[in-house]
């Protein structure tokens, strides 16, 4: 036992198991030789394709938002991407773009593939109040504002990932290149409650005046759609996403 | 000597692990991003009635005010068990004995009047006998179906309350 015990703090003893350690790491790098037959053909041209992915969020039949990869072998590879601005040219009958409370307005949301290849997208919405700096506002519900958002099988909520302000919304179907989704979302309005918080007064001729405590009140909503390669695309979605689905035959259904 | 040893050991240590690390994988993958929001405009309502009486008839008209919103209209009146109220008009009656007015009534516009007529009145009744007919009146803003269109006015919503915040009781 004297003699093991010594024999492992040898000096010797440390040093051959470096060496094998590192021998170890050298071999676990080197895959099996196989001897084939060799055939070289005539001299011939060939293009090689560059693979790129690209998504676009559409509002009401327009890009709004996109960040699509553009691999040049020449100028070299680049991200083309634009952050975009939702809300903007909604048709209200009110001064700045205001919405009128229990009215829907046309807001159409769709996804397009921008890029080169096929892929799967899913889009997360978050809807929250704000004040006029900008801050959120606890005292409204994000619920008030409805966000209309279309489930027809084509695109399915992952519950597991809802909060009163997230939606998260999964595209069932492969996206080819160039082709857009069906619509998500369709139109917004705001929920009519909020116009029974008020101030009311009376005049002695009768006159009864009625003002709305939320007047003026600013909501903000969030749109960001994400994509992944569609070849291995149940590990991507899990790597990139950290979503566990099932991916066969084109189509998506959530969990494994 | 002893301290070589020990990093000479943590270092095959260290080796052989990683050795039995396999390949990692990047995909292709992107994101864009949109972002807006907007207010919500609420114009008061505010409406003021006016009554006249003339030939057993009592007159009601209500006024929308300047720079409010659109509303429904709705009145109902009250008078003793002895007499009996004819209403007539562009009105419709509805739930509750209420008559509605059949037209939104935009800011600045009035109803036409709904006119009350007193019926049953007696042929004995002696001048000055005194009888009380009260009326009362609704306004609520116009209310849209999912189409964005205005609701019909005899089909508007009239069960909203409002909360006009806390009231305290009197002794």
């Amino acid at each position: 036992m004297k003699k093991l015990k010594k024999l492992l703090v040898s000096p010797k003893f440390t040093t051959g198991a470096f060496i094998v350690a590192a021998a170890l790491l050298l071999f676990s790098g080197v895959g099996g030789a196989r001897a084939a037959l060799q055939y070289r053909s005539e001299t011939y041209s060939s293009q090689l394709k560059m693979y790129n992915i690209g998504v676009t969020l559409m509002e009401n039949d327009t890009e709004v938002a996109w960040r699509n990869y553009n691999a040049d072998s020449v100028l070299g590879d680049e991200w083309k991407q634009q952050t975009g601005v939702l809300l903007e040219n909604l048709k209200t009958e009110n001064e700045n773009n205001a919405m009128t409370p229990g009215k829907p307005y046309e807001e159409k949301l769709c996804v397009k593939n921008t890029g080169s290849i096929n892929q799967y997208v899913r889009a997360s919405v978050y809807t929250y109040w704000t004040d006029e700096n900008g801050t959120k506002r606890t005292d409204l519900s994000p619920s008030l504002i409805r966000l209309h958002l279309i489930e027809d099988g084509s695109w399915i909520e992952d519950t597991t990932a809802k909060t009163p302000e997230r939606t998260v919304l999964y595209y069932t179907k492969l996206l080819d290149a160039g082709q857009q989704t069906s619509l998500f979302a369709d139109s917004i309005a705001i929920d009519g409650t909020i116009a029974t918080k008020v101030n009311q007064t009376t005049a002695d001729d009768g006159t009864i005046t009625t003002e709305y405590v939320y007047n003026g009140a600013n909501f903000v909503v969030e749109v960001t759609v994400d994509a992944v390669q569609e070849h291995n695309a149940q590990a991507a979605i899990w790597s990139a996403w950290g979503k566990k689905v099932t991916v066969s035959n084109g189509t998506v259904t959530l969990g494994e | 000597m002893k301290r070589f040893n020990i990093m000479m050991a943590v270092l095959a240590v260290c080796m052989t692990v990683t050795a039995g690390v396999g390949l990692t994988s990047s995909y292709f993958t992107t994101y864009a991003e949109a972002k807006g929001g907007t207010s919500v405009v609420m114009k008061p309502t505010s409406t003021t009635p006016d009554e006249s009486f003339s030939d057993w008839k009592k007159h009601v008209v209500i006024t929308n005010n300047s720079d409010a919103a659109p509303v429904y209209i709705r009145v109902k009146a009250f008078t003793g068990d002895a007499y009996e109220l004819n209403y007539s008009g562009n009105w419709t009656p509805a739930a509750d004995g209420y008559y509605v007015y059949n037209s939104i009534v935009e800011a600045g516009q009035a109803t036409e009047a709904l006119d009350i007529t007193i019926g049953n009145i007696p042929d004995d009744a002696a001048a000055g006998t005194e009888f009380n007919v009260s009326v009362i009146y609704e306004a609520t803003p116009v209310q849209y179906d999912e189409n964005g269109n205005a609701v019909e006015p005899v089909n508007a919503d009239w069960s909203v309350k409002l909360d006009t915040g806390t009231a305290e009781g009197g002794e």
